[in-house]
């Protein structure tokens, strides 16, 4: 069964649409919903958790009805926002413990498992002292914590590696992985990074301008995402010039600033290599670089849209 | 002997029971009350509270200590909240934002509103902890007068039993006092994101409406006398002489069941703009 379905889902905040007759299901396991800034990622979020209405269209979360049994949701679901939402005047402990307590632990057990949560999420002497001097790391840890502190049975992240350090990212990842795969928790994570969500989960939901561009397994994405990139001494002249060269060889070669782009064949990556570097001996050009990439995440929607393919956002998408 | 281990037994699955939305309720609320007096927050939320909580009963102390010395007795069930209504409206004005606008200021209702409760719950859980913590503070002191009086007291019983009615009546009072202001400091907190503003603004409403009612009280032939309806001190004033005394301050003034009345729709309007103000709030 499904941990999430929607149905023609659409969510329009006045002229603007924010999710366009959104059609998905989700399968339990650690699943990323993938789109840039402003695909409608956290609009979904909030729409399965009842914090927002949809426009048109039906979802159901754990066979809950978003709308019509929205206490139900969300009382099987934690929530970690993207932006801040601490409070900096109480300790982690006690707003942790405080949430469990409206989620709907008893006491002793919302203070037993705040002490275990942020144990998990690796919060120690710190969890009694107020949260305003804690670090950006922290702060994550503990939106973390609050969103585990009543064990729910799906986990939705909202850009879990906000603002953190590529160490923090790391821990962060590792995290929610854990969580994830050792305790059988669904979690769906959220991110505008691809290459992060390559690292944990089995499933990626793509998304953009509010409408579903792919659901698949991080297999079948990554099968066709291999590219080899190549670049020769020599400038633009050289760079035509082994183009030529390649498609004479029937291979399809894509120009990308300096470089060439090809993609590698799954059944023969190797044989690939050799037919690039003989094509670059053949015409005795200096080879500077071949390397292994791949598919920025704007080209994996069927119709790249230009106004999203901002350069900041596709150097990250891109890190792998 | 086996060697002791210390085990990272790491995320537990919790299996345990899990109340209803009635605990969720309960548990803001007694957040909400501990946060208003400072308890689980650092010493300097504790400074402003406190101090009320001082000014509010060094006047019944000193008056006890100086019936017990004299032997006299004087009633005063109607200094509370009256002669107090400064310290009071500084607590309202300091910590109805503590209590509201800091959710929204922090962001942190996402974190509430994500869990099994009704929006309309977080608002009414905070709406009554304001009330409770007004109440305490009108009611602690009484509850040491009406104790000081009946320890006082040597000679006729029937005088406690007349001091323990005025008692009663003191607390309804503040009981009305509580829920009034309460709801007005809440009403204004929870549209403010900063508390500066918020605080401000109770501030300003006191001010503003005690300066035009007494502006309209200036007026010939008593026509300005609506005016004490509008602003909180002359308002409650006007329910205390109506409850304590049950008579009106004079007789060109405003009828006394009015009184009643206006505080009874201020106190619905304020709720039903909360309410609409939760249900409508972003997150």
């Amino acid at each position: 069964m499904p941990v999430i379905e929607t149905a023609a889902l659409t969510k329009r905040y006045g002229p603007v649409t924010a999710l366009d007759s959104l059609s998905v299901a989700i399968e339990p396991g650690i699943v990323g919903l993938v789109g840039a800034n402003g695909a409608g990622k956290s609009t979904l979020i909030k729409v399965l958790l009842g914090l927002l209405d949809p426009t048109a269209g039906s979802a159901q979360v754990l066979g809950h009805d978003v709308v019509t049994a929205g206490e139900q949701v969300r009382g099987v679901v934690g929530y970690m926002p993207e932006h801040d939402c601490l409070p900096p005047d109480v300790s982690a402990t006690e707003l942790v413990g405080h949430l469990g307590r409206v989620a709907g632990l008893p006491r002793a057990a919302a203070r037993e498992r705040t002490a275990e949560v942020l144990r998990h999420v690796g919060l120690y002497e710190e969890r009694y002292r107020p949260i305003g001097g804690y670090s950006t790391g922290m702060k994550q840890r503990v939106k973390l914590a609050q969103a585990l502190v009543h064990d729910p049975k799906l986990l939705l992240l909202d850009e879990p590696t906000n603002g953190l350090d590529p160490a923090g990212r790391d821990e962060m990842l590792a995290l929610v992985s854990r969580t994830g795969t050792e305790f059988g928790m669904a979690v769906v994570v959220a991110s505008h990074l691809l290459g992060e969500l390559e690292r944990i989960c089995e499933h990626l939901v793509v998304i953009d301008a509010g409408k579903l561009r792919a659901s698949d397994s991080i297999a079948s994405y990554t099968r066709t995402q291999q590219l080899l990139a190549v670049e020769v001494d020599g400038g633009a002249a050289a760079r035509d010039a082994l183009a030529a060269k390649l498609t004479d060889l029937a291979i399809a070669a894509d120009v990308d600033g300096r470089a060439l782009v090809v993609t590698l064949p799954p059944d023969d990556e190797a044989g690939m290599y050799d037919a690039v570097r003989d094509a670059v001996a053949d015409l005795g050009l200096a080879l500077l670089r071949l390397e292994q990439r791949r598919h920025r995440l704007s080209d994996m929607f069927s119709e790249p849209r230009p106004e999203h393919q901002h350069p900041a956002q596709q150097g990250e998408a891109a890190g792998v | 002997m086996s060697e002791s281990v210390i085990y990272d037994i790491g995320y537990q699955r919790y299996e345990g029971q899990r109340l209803g939305r009635r605990s969720a309720v309960l548990s803001l609320y007694a957040h909400g009350l501990r946060g208003l007096f400072g308890w689980g927050r650092p010493a300097k939320s504790k400074v402003l509270p406190w101090l009320v909580v001082a000014i509010m009963f060094i006047p019944v102390i000193v008056l006890i200590a100086v019936m017990s010395r004299t032997g006299t007795q004087v009633e005063r069930y109607d200094f509370y909240p009256f002669q107090l209504q400064a310290p009071l409206a500084i607590f309202l004005a300091a910590q109805a934002p503590e209590l509201l606008s800091r959710d929204q200021r922090y962001q942190v209702l996402p974190l509430y509103f994500s869990r099994p409760i009704r929006r309309s719950d977080y608002a009414l859980a905070k709406l009554a902890a304001m009330i409770t913590a007004m109440f305490a503070l009108i009611a602690g002191p009484l509850l040491v007068y009406w104790l000081g009086s009946i320890a006082t007291i040597s000679h006729h019983p029937g005088d406690a039993r007349h001091q323990t009615a005025q008692f009663a009546l003191g607390l309804a009072n503040g009981v009305f006092h509580a829920i009034l202001l309460g709801a007005l400091g809440v009403v204004i907190a929870a549209f403010a994101r900063r508390r500066a503003f918020a605080t401000a603004a109770v501030i300003g409403v006191y001010l503003i409406t005690s300066a035009v009612a007494g502006a309209l009280s200036g007026l010939p032939n008593n026509n300005g006398r609506f005016g004490q309806l509008f602003s909180p001190f002359t308002l409650l004033d006007g329910l205390r002489v109506w409850l304590l005394h049950g008579k009106v301050i004079d007789e060109n003034a405003v009828p006394s069941a009015a009184y009643g009345i206006v505080s009874v729709l201020f106190v619905l309007a304020f709720v039903v703009v909360l309410l609409r103000r939760y249900r409508k709030i972003a997150t």
